[in-house]
């Protein structure tokens, strides 16, 4: 075990000293250009880089130092083929029930049951994860993006505050590392749907989900095909700065204009 | 008119209470205001790249040269977008913009924002 508070101290923070309108450092470079990868090279990732990627999700700042997470490695390219299947056949009931666009029937008389599931999962069913449903269902989109492989991110529920929260601090640490190492990642909710898949049982003796462990999310990994990184516009944000009088009205700054 | 929880949010950050009960179908260009993105012909060169990182699988490519790309259309006026800007960032010949941002106008419907859309600016 090597000592490990002056090892590698080459680019530690600070990355420099502030100043107006500065290029960006390493680190808001590897932020502002990461982007979610889609297509994959097939030739499988190094072990190592997985490792490494994990790492920057074991090193993750967590409410009480909880840590509430297990990190699941899958690389076998016949599980997660599996996985596929499992969450497409799901996706498939999900549209045969409620894709309310496909003729006029469904328009007038399927509408009204989305509509009351939309009501009882609003999350689920908003207009963008519907839309992709409705893709997958078509064919248009795989679930997992045929990626070499997966990183199944289990909840704790015995973690300190908002467990959920830390899985997704964890899982951004290790999404902005593997950026950086020019592996290319996405988030994949879609994951859950596999909760709904007549195999449940199985996908959980296999993750080993039980408690206190919770399916949360997954993040798939991979090379990219081609150079997908840059920079994409977002909206501008109304950001309220207090910073004058307690009584006073906070001063609304638009924040990328 | 009244407003949110605070006395200084704008008419932009508060939804109605029937905005907040209507569950409209997403059909109709009222209830919704899909991503839009353009591709400019003197500099797309088909190359696919921003169809292959589509996350709804939505740009359609097409095969013979001088024409553009497109975005799956669910109506009129209503796009298979959701402005996500994957395919502006990765365009290797930035022939794609993005022209609108994504917002439903009832129930889904995200508050205290701006309809501009900028690229990361160095404060």
């Amino acid at each position: 075990m090597t000592v490990g508070s002056d090892q590698g101290t080459q680019g530690c923070p600070p990355l420099g000293t502030y100043q107006e309108g500065m290029d960006w450092n390493p680190v808001e470079n590897v932020i502002f250009h990461r982007r979610s990868i889609r297509s994959y090279r097939k030739d499988p990732l190094p072990p190592g880089v997985i490792r490494r990627i994990l790492e920057a999700g074991r090193f993750a700042p967590s409410a009480g130092n909880s840590q509430p997470w297990l990190f699941v490695v899958i690389t076998s390219p016949e599980i997660i083929a599996q996985m596929e299947r499992d969450a497409l056949r799901v996706v498939r009931t999900f549209m045969f029930l409620m894709d309310y666009t496909r003729s006029w029937f469904r328009r007038t008389f399927v509408v009204h049951f989305t509509k009351l599931m939309t009501r009882i999962f609003p999350r689920l069913l908003h207009p963008v994860p519907f839309a992709a449903m409705m893709q997958m269902a078509r064919g248009e989109v795989p679930v997992f993006f045929e990626a070499p492989a997966m990183i199944v991110l289990l909840k704790d529920r015995r973690g300190a505050a908002d467990p959920s929260l830390g899985v997704g601090i964890a899982g951004q640490n290790m999404v902005i590392a593997a950026h950086s190492l020019g592996v290319g990642t996405c988030w994949i909710g879609f994951v859950r749907l596999l909760c709904w898949s007549r195999n449940w049982f199985k996908w959980k003796r296999r993750l080993g989900i039980g408690y206190p462990y919770e399916l949360a999310e997954a993040i798939v990994l991979g090379w990219p095909t081609e150079r997908r990184h840059g920079q994409s516009p977002r909206e501008v944000l109304e950001v309220p700065w207090l910073e004058h009088g307690a009584d006073d009205a906070p001063r609304l700054e638009r924040l990328g204009e | 008119m009244r407003r949110g929880s605070n006395d200084w949010e704008s008419d932009m950050a508060y939804l109605t209470f029937w905005q907040r009960m209507k569950l409209p179908t997403y059909l109709d260009a009222r209830e919704i205001t899909t991503g839009m993105v353009e591709f400019d012909r003197d500099r797309c060169t088909l190359c696919g790249i921003c169809a292959r990182c589509c996350p709804v699988g939505s740009i359609v490519v097409p095969t013979t040269r001088g024409e553009v790309p497109h975005v799956a259309s669910g109506g009129p006026d209503i796009y298979l977008c959701f402005a996500c800007g994957n395919c502006v960032a990765a365009c290797p010949h930035h022939a794609a913009t993005l022209k609108r941002r994504y917002t439903t106008h009832t129930y889904y419907n995200r508050l205290c924002r701006a309809p501009e859309m900028t690229y990361p600016r160095r404060y």
